[in-house]
């Protein structure tokens, strides 16, 4: 098999390709006349890709570029560089008419399910205007579209003409869903869907996002903080941190052998609703706060809060993504050697109070 | 939040039937709001009945002519001018001129500068800036001279008086909806329109100006008020309708400004009847605003 | 004698178009040192009680029978200005969001100065100096130097850590947090629990933890009460109730929750429905709509608190959860935590 070849299956496996991208938002100031004086990096060169009917899960603290990510891929968002490509198509530059017959094929689900939804319109309306604006269905035949769309996911069929505030979070986030749906896409963004609901609303959301995928060949890239969350769904999850991606590995395998100090971090971090296994956790408490995104550490962004770090080459030199074995990407200089133990934490010395289990 | 977890709770039971129709609720249980809905409805009554309710022609000599002109009382309800014409004849015929100049004065203001405020808010970048320059330009003349200056510079008649007015509110809804327009430009909803391939008229005509009209409903109410009291004042400094015989409040007033010791009503009563109309609608327009207002949009 | 001892509390909201019943008489004592947890989801009541135990309900809110007995006091029948005296000096709150709950035109310093010159009559420089050892005990590092800047200089952690400072200024004997970490990051969120682990340690403080997150109560709370539609429906000792939860809803609510170290990919099984309407209010369980165990009883008559499995455990069921049914949840968590 030639190299031509094995790319072009792999191509075809693979829905989304982002391969460096770069979002920067310029910090202007001055009175009169517009000054660029630097740049909030939001994302600074991230490759990953996602494959057809997978559910990629993307994860990390506020303000390391998940959602910027999300929007750049759905174009909603110019990108500053790098690629984008769509079941083979390089969308990083589409415009006008090419750019709205892509959007019939992604979607998205949003956090908020009181900002997501127009208030002065109806629920019909709603979820009808993808179908109207793409000329797909007007009228008598738009409207049975959208009592199938309701019922899909779950809501009474003559909920279309009622207005979105008579409806609970959870329900007005189905209805978010049913538009998303209507144009039958092949991948949905959803950003934080469930982090806004209840925790006995979360666990409906969540099974309805999963039937739904079996039921339409959905790709999700499913952007979320709650690692617990996006464990459960997610085939292989990426791990963000200042605008680059930290580790992505199979979500199995990131729980039980996390590579990247900070995903370790992190998930020590997450509660685990049992007493009896908080009590034996061993806890990586991270020093201090999140640099800033306009002026990010240099060498690795970790670096700053990361227990592992050491003064040759992690101030200075930016970790490589490097494919280790099963699948598993990380981005640090010093993996093998903490995966050793030949490197290991300096939690003593952190200013913060440490762990005391208990 | 706690606090607001629990005005959640009780925001949640109040099941509103419509953001409109809720407004409307509100509306109806404020009283002051009320009252200015009563004192509006008198003015435009007066305005739309001045034929049926005048006892006379407004220019039409009823009395004699006097320097010192009867008051109110006696055979006419409101009193004579020095001219023998009924003063209550003139008022209400004066309501008409009044409503005229308000809801033309404020619909030029407002349909030149919502276009520009939309235009500014919507595409931003230089036209936003070019546009909003020259409206803080427009902001920064005191308005009574603007429009003195344009009534000196387009004439005296009517419409060039409503039309001076006019301009000097276009700033004022300029601004608020552009204002209003970058609140909503990036809400979720407008933001899940794109993603679905709305273009972008529809986007602005059908999502964005529906969500950021309210603010300026309630402001072209108070710009009314403004825009009766300029016209009164054009009129009081001189500036006002070149027709000497058209029955406008300040005109009337300035008219008979040095009579205020020997016949005050020639004074008072136009300057009540101005003082009515603008406080109903600032009356409603402060309701409005509280209806409008109170976080719906939670 | 318990620190703090909630009897009967029951807080109604009168709104021009219902009353909604938001507490619905909740009992539970606090001791000295001791970190008790209230958990449920939005609407059930958990902030509305804490609240009202402080008089800060908002105006449409008021206590509509019960009491809350501080020392030899009832809360509930404190004037106005006695309470206040009370609050921040006795009890120190925290609440969800650090954003909007420092005032943002005064230098953090002045905030936390101010709490301890108007409860303990301090002079400026004292009240200063302690300021500062307090920032400096809540983890806020360079505390001398930061004293001198504004809210909107901290990040989110920081400034959660001032609030903290600010409540335990006047050394209170009890610590109420409403959500304290629900805005944070979950790297951020670890480093304030451990300095409230710490904080009721050394401080022998009681504090009261207002949670919708049940991983958060784990890791924390010695005893934790479990809120639903205005009432405890069960309370026990924190292991206890996670190792044999006896509501259906707490069954619920646990099996709900993707755990991130589940052993296996299951589905979750929701909770079906929604919360009931607090503005009316039904004779009967308010759970049993959403019960798979309800039955008529439940339905008809209002179940109480009563122990089970010893008087620690305490639940407010009809047909509380079969043993059985709960070692399958009790057993893949052991699983799990074996792992």
């Amino acid at each position: 098999m030639t190299i031509s070849q094995a790319d072009e299956r792999s191509r075809a496996a693979n829905l989304v390709e982002v391969e460096d991208l770069k979002v920067y938002f310029p910090v202007r100031s001055g009175i009169i006349v517009d000054r660029h004086v630097g740049d909030v990096k939001a994302v600074d060169g991230i490759s990953f890709e996602i494959k057809r009917g997978e559910t990629l899960g993307l994860v990390g603290e506020s303000g390391c570029g998940k959602t910027t990510a999300g929007r750049a891929i759905l174009r909603l968002l110019e990108p500053t560089g790098g690629r984008i490509r769509f079941d083979g198509d390089d969308i990083t530059h589409l415009h006008g008419d090419e750019l709205r017959r892509l959007r019939r094929r992604m979607q998205m689900v949003f956090q908020d399910p009181y900002s997501s939804l127009n208030p002065r319109r109806n629920v019909g309306n709603i979820v009808e205007e993808p179908l109207n604006v793409h000329g797909i269905a007007r009228g008598k035949e738009a409207d049975g579209r959208v009592q199938e769309l309701l019922e899909v996911v779950g809501l009474p069929r003559n909920a279309g003409n009622r207005y979105p505030h008579e409806f609970s979070g959870g329900q007005r986030q189905r209805i978010g869903l049913a538009r998303s749906l209507a144009l039958q896409p092949d991948l949905i963004i959803a950003d934080e869907p469930v982090s806004a609901l209840d925790v006995s609303i979360q666990a409906q959301m969540i099974n309805l996002l999963e039937e739904l995928q079996d039921e339409f060949q959905l790709t999700y890239l499913f952007i979320a903080h709650d690692l617990a969350v996006v464990r459960h769904i997610s085939d292989r999850i990426a791990v963000m941190y200042l605008g680059k991606i930290m580790e992505v590995a199979p979500s199995a395998r990131l729980y039980e052998r996390p590579l990247h100090p900070y995903t370790k971090a992190l998930l020590s971090a997450v509660p685990i609703p049992d007493p009896a296994v908080e009590l034996e956790r061993e806890r990586i408490l991270l020093k201090g706060d999140l640099p800033s995104p306009t002026n990010p550490p240099s060498g690795c962004r970790f670096h700053t809060r990361c227990p592992f770090a050491q003064k040759k080459r992690c101030p200075d030199e930016v970790p490589e993504l490097r494919v280790l074995e099963n699948g598993h990407t990380v981005a640090c200089h010093y993996v093998e050697e903490i995966d050793a133990g030949r490197i290991t934490t300096r939690t003593l010395e952190a200013a913060e109070p440490v762990a005391v289990p208990g | 939040m706690s606090v607001a977890e629990a005005q959640a709770a009780e925001l949640s039971l109040e099941r509103p039937s419509g953001l409109w129709r809720d407004a409307f609720d509100r509306f109806r249980r404020n009283p002051a709001a009320l009252v200015g809905v009563g004192l509006l409805l008198v003015l435009i009554i007066a305005a739309v009945f001045a034929a049926q309710l005048a006892p006379h022609e407004p220019n039409q000599q009823v009395g004699p002519l006097s320097t010192n002109p009867a008051g109110p009382g006696g055979g006419f309800t409101l009193g004579l001018d020095e001219q023998g014409r009924d003063v209550l004849s003139r008022l209400l015929f004066g309501a008409r001129l009044s409503l005229l100049v308000g809801v033309v004065s404020v619909a030029i203001g407002l349909s030149i500068g919502l276009v520009f405020g939309a235009v500014a808010g919507y595409i931003g970048g230089w036209v936003d800036t070019a546009i909003m320059r020259v409206m803080d330009l427009l902001l920064s003349v005191p308005s009574l001279l603007m429009a003195i200056g344009l009534v000196t510079l387009l004439g005296r008649g009517m419409v060039q008086i409503m039309f001076a007015v006019g301009v000097t509110t276009v700033p004022i809804f300029a601004r608020l909806l552009r204002g209003s327009i970058l609140g909503q430009r990036e809400a979720d909803y407008v933001l899940a329109a794109r993603s679905v391939g709305v273009p972008g008229r529809r986007l602005l005509l059908g999502h964005i100006i529906p969500n950021s009209i309210a603010p300026v409903i309630v402001q072209a109410t108070l710009t009314m008020a403004t825009a009766i009291i300029e016209v009164a004042a054009l009129s009081f400094l001189g500036l006002g309708p070149g027709d000497p015989s058209l029955p406008e409040w300040g005109k009337m007033m300035a008219d008979n400004a040095n009579r205020l010791e020997s016949a005050a009503h020639l004074v008072l009563l136009p300057g009540f009847a101005i003082v009515i109309s603008t406080m109903g609608l600032n009356l409603i327009g402060d309701g409005l605003r509280e209806a409008i207002d109170p976080k719906l949009r939670s | 004698m318990a620190l703090l001892s909630v009897e009967d509390l029951e807080v109604r909201f009168f709104t021009r178009r219902a009353t909604i019943h938001a507490v619905n008489g909740i009992s539970f004592d606090l001791d000295a040192g001791e970190t008790l947890g209230v958990v449920g989801e939005s609407g059930c009541g958990k902030s509305v009680s804490s609240l009202a135990m402080l008089g800060i309900l908002p105006k449409t809110g008021r206590i509509t029978r019960g009491e809350v007995r501080f020392g030899d006091r009832d809360l509930v029948k404190l004037k106005d200005a006695d309470l206040r005296e009370i609050r921040g000096r006795d009890i120190g709150m925290v609440f969800q969001d650090p954003m909007t709950s420092l005032n943002p035109v005064l230098k953090v310093g002045d905030q936390v100065t101010e709490v301890l010159r108007k409860h303990l009559d301090m002079d400026k420089d004292g009240a200063r100096r302690e300021a500062v050892a307090v920032l400096d005990r809540v983890g806020i590092p360079h505390a001398s130097e930061r004293v001198y800047d504004y809210p909107h200089q901290f990040s989110g952690g920081m400034r959660q850590r001032v609030m903290i400072a600010m409540a335990i200024a006047c050394r209170p004997k009890i610590l109420i947090a409403d959500e304290p970490t629900t805005a944070l990051d979950v790297t951020i969120q670890a480093q304030i629990l451990d300095l409230l682990k710490g904080l009721v340690k050394e401080e022998g403080m009681g504090l009261i933890l207002i949670t919708h997150d049940l991983g958060v109560v784990a890791g924390i709370c010695e005893r934790t009460h479990v809120m639903y539609a205005g009432r405890f429906v069960e309370t026990a000792p924190t292991n206890e109730l996670f190792d044999r939860p006896r509501h259906p809803y707490t069954l619920g609510l646990l099996r709900s929750v993707p755990r991130l170290d589940a052993s296996q990919k299951e589905k979750l099984i929701p909770i079906p429905g929604a919360p009931p309407d607090l503005s009316i209010l039904r004779e009967g369980c308010s759970f049993a709509p959403r019960c798979p165990y309800a039955t008529d009883e439940s339905r008809e008559r209002t179940p109480m608190l009563e122990g089970i499995d010893g008087p620690m455990h305490r639940v407010a069921c009809w047909n509380p959860v079969p043993d059985a049914e709960v070692a399958t949840v009790a057993s893949s968590s052991l699983e799990a935590s074996g792992s």
